[in-house]
């Protein structure tokens, strides 16, 4: 980039600004005192291209319009890097409104309107951005004069100012967490020492929580037995008060109740012994203390008379069951001899019998049918006692002589029936007819004369067995009911059944055993030796129980220590988790803060990662820069330094070392003068500058704003760099130097000179 | 015909978390097939880390 003329009004602190036909080569002084317009003139140039300055931008651009004034413009016609020439024109008013247009200074063809579409059209004519202008071919004032620029600078041209920010800003972060690093041990500290002051034993709650579940299990175990001596005592009452009124019963004079009765009373009363018994075992604890051994063996001796009783009722119940079976017992099958009403054996007695009404079955059954047969006999008897009478006529007929009409009647009707047969052999076989039945006769007779003698004896087993069964029936109709009579009613229908074995058992038993129960006075004796008994067992049951009501008070009282220790160990156990609560909230407190400590020395560990990474690509974009900038370096170094020094090398924090040809040996940049560390600076920058434009390509020719690089030279050495300049390099060609004032002797393609009072600066 | 304007400088880095990025990226690889005991997870946050920071660099800084 060439420029080749500059236009503007009203900017900074001209009115009117023309520098025209400017050279493209060789050095363009800019001189004035202070305050004259020399570095506006550079400001405005950068306005023109880029639409800002050094110091002005977005906002405060406006300051930049001429005091008084309310609009600015400024027009700059370069060579762009295609060696043709362009106009780039910027507004700007009060308001910040800004406009922009770029044409062809040829053809006049306008390439962009407006600041966007110029900024970009003005970097594709350029070839490098504001950024890259500061970087390379503008010299600042500030930057030239700085004692700390070189490092600052050669860092921000090489790119790695960015990652140095970041470096110190991460360094700066690492700092922070080594600090609360520090913050944190010192609360670490502080927390043990509180959770020392605390004095917590590890096993002193367990010891008094174990001591309080022994309190309590003691506590638990005396309720329980107090509630089982209490309810033992309670039941005992109860119990007692129900046996009082079974043995009221058991005792009663009514004698005429059914056995059952007693029966229950007694079983009622065993029953309510037997839980009073119980009752007092629980409350004496000891069954060696059982107080009902004597009512015990009363009862025992009354239930001994009742089982013999039952005994005896039994027996009844048998005897009972033996009759009816002997009443209904099944008919048994005739025998093969029973159809022999002979020889048929007739039971002597109920008792072979299989049964009564059986047997009188089958007895008037047999005389039934006796009598029929016996029917039957007779019957025949009187046939056959005809048919004789008959035969005995005939043959008497036959006999005769044949004068009388009947018999030769007869023998007329013989002779015609069978002609055959002679009358002399049709008379003997009369005459054997009549004897044949006359003997048949006497069977018959005797046959029923035997049935007759059978049918009166079957008769008179009838009439027995009759008897015999009405006289069981009675017995069993009085021994009905047995189960139900009074001892007294048993004994006597016992008695009168008549079994003598009945008799004898019951006589046994009214003598015996049974003698209490049958006995009037027997059987008062009995009830007041019983009365006695429970009387004396009431008492002894009252004693027991007096002695678990005093066993009860003591037991209340240890329940009344034991729950005053249980508080005092509650209050106890209250504290120590108290204090355990509170080192245990510490103890968490220490592992948050190991937890913080692991997360600063995790983000210390990242940061020294992240600062090992910047070193590394800061390490590594210093060498690529240093090795892209030495040759061009190694060039114009000489040239400025009149060949003292000729290589310069970049280490790998940028830091700029020279070869010095006097010392033989790479020397520090701080080491040497400052108008020499300027010279080398310079080198450096216009190395930059070189390499841009190289890297642009195009057309040769590029200019360089230098504003204020020699404040720190002497004479002979601004002589000899302002000598040296037109010379460096082909692609340098314009140098824009601003001086307050340069040597007369030098020589300039062009001197602008500017006045502080003057606002008004035109081509000469 | 104009050239394009290069996009890498010889003199002047591309943007520096670009270039930071291309490098950690580099480097991590590296490291990783190298180094038995690399922490590769502790250097990507560290380099997510460095971006962010390089990219806040950029937006505040003024040019």
């Amino acid at each position: 980039v060439i420029i080749e003329q500059l236009h503007a009004e009203n900017v900074f602190k001209f009115v009117r600004l023309e520098l025209d036909n400017l050279p493209r080569k060789g050095l363009i002084a800019v001189t004035g005192a202070n305050e004259s317009g020399k570095t506006a003139i550079l400001e405005t140039i950068c306005f023109a291209l880029f639409g800002r300055t050094f110091s002005l931008q977005g906002p405060e651009l406006t300051e930049l319009i001429h005091w008084g004034e309310n609009r600015c413009s400024a027009t700059l016609q370069f060579s762009g890097r295609d060696g043709a020439s362009y106009w780039v024109t910027r507004f700007l008013d009060s308001a910040g409104k800004q406009g922009a247009r770029l044409h062809r200074s040829d053809t006049g063809e306008i390439l962009a309107r407006g600041t966007a579409a110029v900024q970009e059209s003005v970097l594709q004519k350029c070839g490098f951005d504001y950024g890259e202008l500061l970087d390379s071919v503008y010299l600042l004032e500030e930057e030239a004069g700085a004692p700390s620029a070189p490092a600052a600078t050669v860092k921000t041209l090489a790119g790695v100012a960015a990652m140095e920010r970041v470096a110190l800003e991460i360094r700066g972060e690492i700092q922070t967490h080594r600090e609360q690093i520090g913050e944190v041990e010192e609360q670490i500290a502080q927390t043990r020492r509180q959770i020392q002051e605390l004095g917590v034993e590890e096993l002193t709650l367990e010891r008094l929580e174990a001591n309080e579940q022994e309190l309590l299990e003691g506590i638990a175990d005396a309720e329980v037995r107090l509630a089982g001596i209490e309810q033992a005592v309670a039941g005992l009452g109860q119990e007692m008060a129900r046996f009082r009124q079974a043995v009221g019963e058991l005792i009663a004079n009514d004698q005429d109740g059914p056995a059952e009765r007693w029966l229950a009373r007694l079983a009622n009363a065993e029953k309510a012994l037997e839980s009073v018994d119980r009752a007092a075992l629980c409350v004496a604890g000891d069954q060696s203390a059982g107080p009902g051994a004597e009512i015990r063996v009363q009862i025992g001796a009354l239930r001994a008379n009742w089982a013999a009783f039952e005994d005896l009722r039994s027996q009844a119940v048998v005897q009972r069951k033996r009759l009816e079976s002997l009443l209904s017992a099944q008919e048994t099958e005739p025998s093969a001899q029973s159809e022999h009403e002979d020889e048929e054996p007739v039971p002597d007695s109920a008792e072979q019998a299989p049964g009564l009404l059986a047997q009188a079955r089958h007895v008037e059954t047999k005389l039934t049918a006796t009598a029929l047969r016996r029917g039957r006999a007779r019957t025949a008897l009187a046939i056959v006692l005809a048919l004789g009478a008959l035969a005995w006529l005939a043959w008497g007929l036959v006999s005769r002589p044949p004068e009388t009409f009947a018999g030769s009647e007869l023998v007329q009707w013989l002779t015609t029936q069978f002609p055959a047969v002679e009358i002399a052999v049709q008379q003997r076989w009369l005459l054997g007819c009549a004897i044949l039945t006359s003997a048949l006769s006497l069977v018959f007779l005797y046959r029923a004369r035997a049935l007759g003698s059978v049918v009166r004896r079957l008769d008179g087993q009838k009439t027995a067995l009759a008897n015999e069964i009405e006289a069981l029936r009675n017995r069993v109709a009085r021994l009905q009911g047995v189960e139900g009579l009074w001892v007294r009613d048993v004994v006597t229908t016992l008695i009168e059944t008549g079994d003598e074995e009945a008799q004898a058992v019951t006589r046994a038993f009214s003598e015996g055993v049974g003698r209490t129960l049958v006995d009037e006075q027997a059987w008062s004796e009995l009830r007041q030796t019983i009365q006695e008994a429970a009387q004396r067992y009431e008492e002894r049951t009252a004693e027991l129980r007096n002695r678990a009501e005093q066993a009860a008070a003591a037991i209340r009282g240890e329940l009344t220590a034991l729950r005053g220790e249980v508080t005092a160990s509650g209050e106890q156990i209250s504290a120590e988790t108290e204090r355990r609560d509170a080192a245990r909230h510490l103890t968490e407190t220490l592992a948050a803060f190991d937890g913080e400590i692991d997360t600063h020395r995790h983000e210390i560990a990242i940061r020294e990662a992240a600062l090992s990474l910047l070193s590394g690509v800061t390490r590594q974009r210093a060498e690529r820069f240093s090795a892209d900038l030495r040759s061009f370096v190694g060039r114009i170094m000489p040239l400025l330094t009149e060949q003292r020094y000729q290589h310069l090398h970049l280490g790998e924090e940028l830091e700029v070392s020279v070869f010095s040809n006097e010392k033989h040996d790479f020397v520090r940049l701080s080491e040497l003068s400052t108008g020499t560390q300027r010279q080398i600076l310079l080198a450096l920058r216009l190395a930059l500058a070189e390499g841009l434009s190289e890297a642009n390509g195009g057309e040769p020719g590029q200019c360089i704003l230098l504003d204020e690089p020699f404040a720190f030279y002497d004479q002979q050495r601004l002589q000899a760099t302002l000598n040296a300049l037109p010379q460096i390099s082909e692609r340098l060609s314009q140098f824009w130097i601003i001086a307050q004032q340069l040597p007369a002797e030098a020589s300039f393609a062009r001197h602008v000179r500017c006045e502080r009072d003057n606002d008004q600066l035109g081509s000469a | 015909m104009m050239p394009p304007v290069p996009q890498r400088r010889a003199f002047r880095l591309e943007n520096p978390a670009d270039a930071f990025a291309e490098y950690s990226r580099e480097e991590l690889a590296r490291r990783a097939d190298s180094e038995d005991d690399f922490d590769r997870a502790l250097y990507e946050r560290a380099a997510a880390l460095v971006l962010e920071r390089l990219r806040r660099d950029e937006r505040e800084t003024p040019k």
